[in-house]
């Protein structure tokens, strides 16, 4: 049924009139009377207001080209909505009597005149110091972050936050904010060393009670104490081992007199073995990475496979961390070394930061055979369309300046990722842009080829995703070749649909659209394919006789559906979310 | 067969009635609207509730317990002499108390009432309250949430016609604001955010822990009497910065002392003030709104009558809050105009107070970086209007999967083993490829606060249905009957005699607390109270009881 039947008023922006006829409606239909009645009513009513905040968020007069149903007052009115309005509505109020014996509405002032100028210059003076503090906070903080391994910045750190100055603003909402987003994170990549600053810094202790804190608070603690435990195993496992040394030798010793050369060799060989794997490690890395030097590996057994890994940090880059682990295993009597480092990802990471560039990586995760494979991607995220020159000038210098990266074999740039950032559909995105041309390696790249290469997939997850925000010169410009690339596409599920330009009237490209029964969304949850694109929009609305328009001045869509208009600006306001209301 | 209204506080507890369109407080025998939240059981086995049991804390502080709905919907026991309780057994005293007095107020019986609770108590605790009604033997159905309680009696006595309220409920124990919507006959609730173990009493530790180090005595190693003394002395300082500027710790017994004012205070409740902006904050953020866009900030709960609260919060938000009517009592006030509403009752009926959902309801999914952490999905989002139903849709995580077992979270965090479980269904799938399964997935949360879920699979069209109610911590009807009786066995003390008890409790706390020639004053007091007690003679222990009150009220500076 019709929202606007239920709330029995015509369509309308206006929220005012929309809660006038709910509040009208309610007198009828009361939840504690009518339930059923009232969820449906309620639920018309809470579409009613989306409706009108939607409208209210565009351009509403250049959007909309049905002027007929929307004359240029209305618009005005929504502009110059809300604060006002209450002053024109003079309605009789007969609850104003209520409780006469409240009446002594005292405001806080009373009785105590000089205490509270007293008290708010205090406040507001706390207020402005704290401010000031908190800057300088957040300015150190920001530099902090990218040289966090600089033995210089953590004395700085420490001695900061043992400060007054510190321990005064430590629980202010901002400071909590920005420490428990970036401990969740990346921090330090687990340098539990520093994090453990912050532990004393924020007094906690351990055995505290989660629940005794809320929001940011509970976050911080949380991350934190993850790092506390981690090192407390840590001291604990160091003492371990020395008992364990200890052990071996009185063992030894006994076993030396009592027995003969087999009890002593067998334990002792078994930890010298051990200990030679981080001269092992280290001679692999120095072979793999000539340009950097490592410090002696610091070793964390895992005594349930015989495995260990260890924490190095590389000397020619303070900031670099690595673990790499060392596996044995047995074949046929013989032990046989493996390693693994994930030294590139912190390299490529290290010197991405250094030229501006914001890196992380992507995992994929396939099951070919019931087994599991995992490729794992570095990534560059890119920030906008606009800046895609720079920052391919960027990628090519780095690749160019630091010889050390050529020595990784597998650097490269994973288009969705690099352009899409804020994606969330991996695996369609996946089926559309998954052609050789989509991996590239960036040691071997001019930054205007690389820079045209970003730009034509851009181009083409924009019509096929976003096709609501393409302005009509970016038609112009990238129509043919986008309806080229549509040829590959062809199959039995989908449609051509023209796009025409507005102001001269000719075709500017076929659009061809596929439909799926489903897209797999974030986190395995499904969702149907046809919410998301306005190409599919289109298409599924096409059917049911709505039509889509393009405005005159090419800034986006209007779909025309149920007798409401929902557009589609240029600017990229629209969500899903926006898109799902078509239906 | 009246409806009321309950406000069972952390504190206090009150009941109010709806008396033609308006809310009126029920007095207790003693004549006064706020019960405070103290059981005791004294001596003949006598359960007091109220200003009586709550001298008792001090004096006997092993028969007597406070501030039990702190521990609301967990298995902590309370023992009194050896009798050991649970928080909802407790409250059920408290709201036995309530329902007789208001039963006399009114002469009429009780069989429903409304209870008030926190916006951010969850499942098992809104379940132990209506337990405690149960066990109190008052039928409650509706549980209202304190914030959207407080915004109703706000939009009724403000007499605005239209606006926004920041609603700052500053209880003893707890912090809720809300942000909260209201024109014509509607009240909606926008966005709830609280600290549940942010409150008043926490500015009493902060002061008791600042005239410790005053005096470098140890807190922590306090033992349990000295402790509620202290906190009592801080509260009372407390409270009176609220009328004067400056006052005085003087711990007699200890002969210590310690000048305290408004400034100090402030100085001293730094980190409770931060905790309340990140609250606000958060609502702010919630609610979508800035503060421009509030018309109104309303203070609520006992503690926000602080001048540093309502001062820090004047800053904070760069306006004037406002005191509507006393802020202990407004909650109450809004649950007996919704007592009223459901009652039916003609000045109220068309009120519509559309209530939100404040915690993410959701479920669990497979988190590929971690096969045994799931993470949460959530399905209702915290702030979603109630009643509300929402539809998710799920599939297989591996190809030919058979069984999907849907978990049921309540929480915010991002990893499931940190929210609150409240069940799972178990459901056979139709075994398809991975990713090609469709499970469609259904909560619905009504007005009472009870959620139902409901699993479908697409393919197999097979429906699954769950109400939850978590046993664990649940009695079942049974044994829900069975301690009732038991309960029943405690004898309520006589109403009659209330007003000598609670002197009488008084002078004991009293003559714990002093030494000397005032110990003697309160001894005497007592003693003249005791002879007209048996004596008999109404008109001379009445005199005696006034009398005893001025030499106690002089006593503790009143």
């Amino acid at each position: 049924m019709d929202i606007w039947k239920i709330l029995g008023i015509s369509r309308t922006a206006d929220k005012k009139t929309i809660k006038r006829a709910y509040a009208a409606k309610t007198r009828e239909i009361h939840p504690e009377e009518k339930p059923e009645e009232f969820k449906v009513l309620h639920e018309a009513y809470q579409a009613a207001l989306e409706y009108a905040e939607f409208v209210s968020i565009g351009n509403i007069q250049s959007l909309f080209l049905n002027r007929d149903e929307f004359t240029d007052e209305d618009a005005e009115e929504e502009n110059g909505e809300s604060r006002d309005e209450r002053d024109a509505d003079e309605r009789d109020v007969d609850e104003r009597d209520v409780d006469e014996r409240d009446t002594d509405e005292r405001d806080i002032d009373e009785g105590s005149g000089q205490g509270e100028d007293e008290l708010l210059t205090y406040f507001a003076d706390n207020q402005e110091k704290q401010q000031k503090l908190v800057d300088v906070f957040i300015k150190n903080w920001q530099e902090f972050k990218g040289s966090y391994r600089n033995p210089e910045g953590m004395a700085w750190w420490r001695e900061y936050l043992a400060s007054e100055a510190f321990q005064n603003i430590k629980f202010h909402a901002r400071i909590l904010h920005v420490l428990a987003e970036e401990m969740e994170h990346k921090f330090f990549y687990g340098l539990d060393e520093a994090k453990m600053l912050f532990w004393d810094a924020y007094g906690f202790q351990d055995g505290e009670e989660e629940n005794t804190f809320q929001g940011d608070r509970k976050r911080l603690y949380q991350c934190l104490h993850q790092a506390f435990v981690k090192q407390q195993k840590n001291v604990e496992d160091k003492a371990r081992a020395a008992r364990h040394e200890k052990k071996i030798h009185i063992f030894a010793g006994i076993a030396v007199a009592v027995f003969a050369v087999i009890c002593i060799t067998v334990p002792v060989n078994h930890y010298r073995q051990k200990g030679n794997d981080c001269r092992f490690l280290m001679d692999y890395m120095a072979g793999q990475y000539p340009y950097t030097s490592f410090s002696e590996p610091e070793r964390q057994p895992n005594e349930n496979n015989g495995s260990s890994s260890y924490t190095m940090y590389a000397s020619a880059h303070p900031d670099l961390v690595i673990t790499a682990k060392v596996e044995h295993r047995y074949v046929e009597g013989k032990k046989t070394r493996q390693v693994t480092e994930d030294y590139k990802q912190q390299l490529f990471a290290y010197y991405a930061s250094q030229y501006g560039l914001d890196a992380g990586w992507t995992m994929d995760e396939e099951e070919p055979y019931g087994g599991r494979q995992q490729n794992i991607y570095n990534t560059l995220f890119y920030p906008d369309i606009e800046q895609i020159d720079s920052f391919c000038e960027n990628v090519e210098k780095m690749f160019r300046e630091q010889e050390e990266l050529q020595m990784i074999p597998e650097v490269a740039v994973y288009t969705e990722s690099v352009l899409f950032p804020q994606v969330l559909l991996y695996g369609s995105v996946f089926d559309f842009s998954s052609f050789d041309s989509q991996i590239y390696d960036l040691r071997a790249m001019e930054a205007s080829e690389l820079s045209a290469k970003l730009r034509n997939n851009y181009m083409i997850y924009m019509f096929q995703y976003e096709s609501w925000n393409i302005t009509t010169e970016q038609y112009r410009e990238w129509g043919a070749e986008y309806e080229k690339f549509c040829e590959r596409l062809v199959n039995d599920d989908g449609d051509w649909h023209e796009v025409y330009d507005p102001v001269t009237g000719k075709s500017l490209c076929r659009f061809y659209i596929p439909t799926y029964e489903y897209v797999e969304y974030y986190h395995g949850a499904i969702i149907p394919a046809r919410w998301i694109t306005v190409g599919n929009a289109y298409y599924f609305l096409k059917d049911r006789e709505a039509n889509l328009t393009v405005n005159e001045d090419g800034s986006g869509f209007a779909v025309k559906f149920y007798g409401s208009t929902t557009a589609f600006g240029k600017e990229p306001v629209v969500k899903f979310d926006d898109l799902r209301k078509c239906y | 067969m009246a409806i009321i209204g309950i406000d069972l506080g952390t504190t206090n507890s009150l009941a109010c009635v709806c008396q033609n369109g308006r809310p009126v407080l029920v007095p207790n025998t003693l004549g006064e609207t706020l019960t405070p939240s103290a059981v005791s059981l004294n001596e003949n086995g006598e359960i007091c509730v109220g200003a009586a049991a709550k001298e008792r804390m001090v004096s006997h502080p092993e028969a007597s317990a406070a501030s039990f709905k702190r521990y609301m919907g967990t298995n902590k026991v309370f023992t009194l002499s050896g009798n050991s309780f649970t928080p909802q057994e407790l409250s059920s005293f408290v709201l036995r108390q309530l329902k007789e007095d208001a039963e006399q107020f009114l002469g009429e019986k009780v069989t429903e009432a409304v209870i008030s609770v926190p916006a951010y108590f969850n499942d098992n605790q809104r379940y132990a309250t209506k337990e405690a009604g149960k066990l109190a033997g008052i039928h409650v159905e509706r549980l209202v949430n304190e914030p959207s309680a407080a915004a109703l009696a706000a939009s009724r006595i403000s007499g605005e016609d239209e606006g926004s309220y920041l609603v700052f409920d500053f209880g003893g124990g707890t912090l809720d604001v809300s942000v909260v919507d209201y024109f014509d006959n509607i009240i909606e609730i926008v966005a709830v955010s609280g600290d549940n173990r942010l409150g008043g009493d926490d500015f009493d530790e902060v002061i008791a822990r600042s005239f410790c180090a005053h005096h470098q005595m140890d807190y922590e190693g306090m033992d349990r009497q000295k402790k509620s003394s202290l906190l009592q002395l801080c509260e009372k300082c407390k409270r009176e910065l609220t009328r004067q500027d400056e006052t005085e710790i003087v711990w007699e017994e200890e002969d210590r002392k310690m000048p305290l004012n408004n400034l100090v205070l402030a100085g001293l409740g730094q980190d409770l003030f931060e905790r309340i902006s990140q609250v606000v904050e958060s609502v702010l953020r919630d609610s979508e709104r800035s503060m421009e866009e509030i018309d109104e900030i309303v203070l609520v709960g006992g503690s926000s009558k602080m001048p540093v609260v309502a001062l820090y919060l004047q800053t904070l938000l760069k306006r004037r809050p406002r005191i509507i009517a006393s802020p202990d009592e407004v909650v109450a006030m809004g649950v007996g105009i919704y007592a009223g509403i459901k009652e039916r009752k003609e000045d109220v009926k068309d009120l519509v107070l559309t209530d939100i959902c404040p915690f993410t309801l959701g479920t669990n999914v497979v988190n590929y970086a971690d096969n045994d952490n799931p993470v949460m999905s959530a399905v209702i989002e915290r702030n979603s209007v109630l009643p509300c139903s929402k539809i998710a849709y799920y599939t297989n995580s591996y190809d030919y999967q058979r069984k999907i077992v849907v978990g049921i979270y309540q929480g915010e965090a991002f990893y499931c083993k940190e929210n609150l479980k409240l069940g799972a269904i178990e459901m056979e799938i139709m075994p398809v490829r991975k990713g090609e399964a469709c499970l469609e997935v259904r909560f619905s949360y009504d007005l009472n606060g009870i959620l139902e879920v409901e699993v479908m699979d697409r393919q197999l069209k097979q429906v699954k249905r769950k109400v939850l109610t978590s046993e664990n911590v649940r009695l079942s009807e049974e044994e829900l009957n069975h301690r009732l009786e038991e309960l029943q066995a405690y004898k309520m003390m006589p109403c009659g005699g209330i007003r000598t008890k609670v002197v009488l409790a008084r002078g004991e706390r009293l003559f714990a607390q002093m030494t000397g020639r005032r110990r003697q004053q309160v001894v005497m007091a007592m003693q003249e109270i005791q002879q007209s007690i048996v004596g008999g003679n109404d008109q001379e222990m009445r005199r005696c009881l006034k009398r005893a009150k001025e030499v106690f009220d002089c006593l503790e500076g009143l």
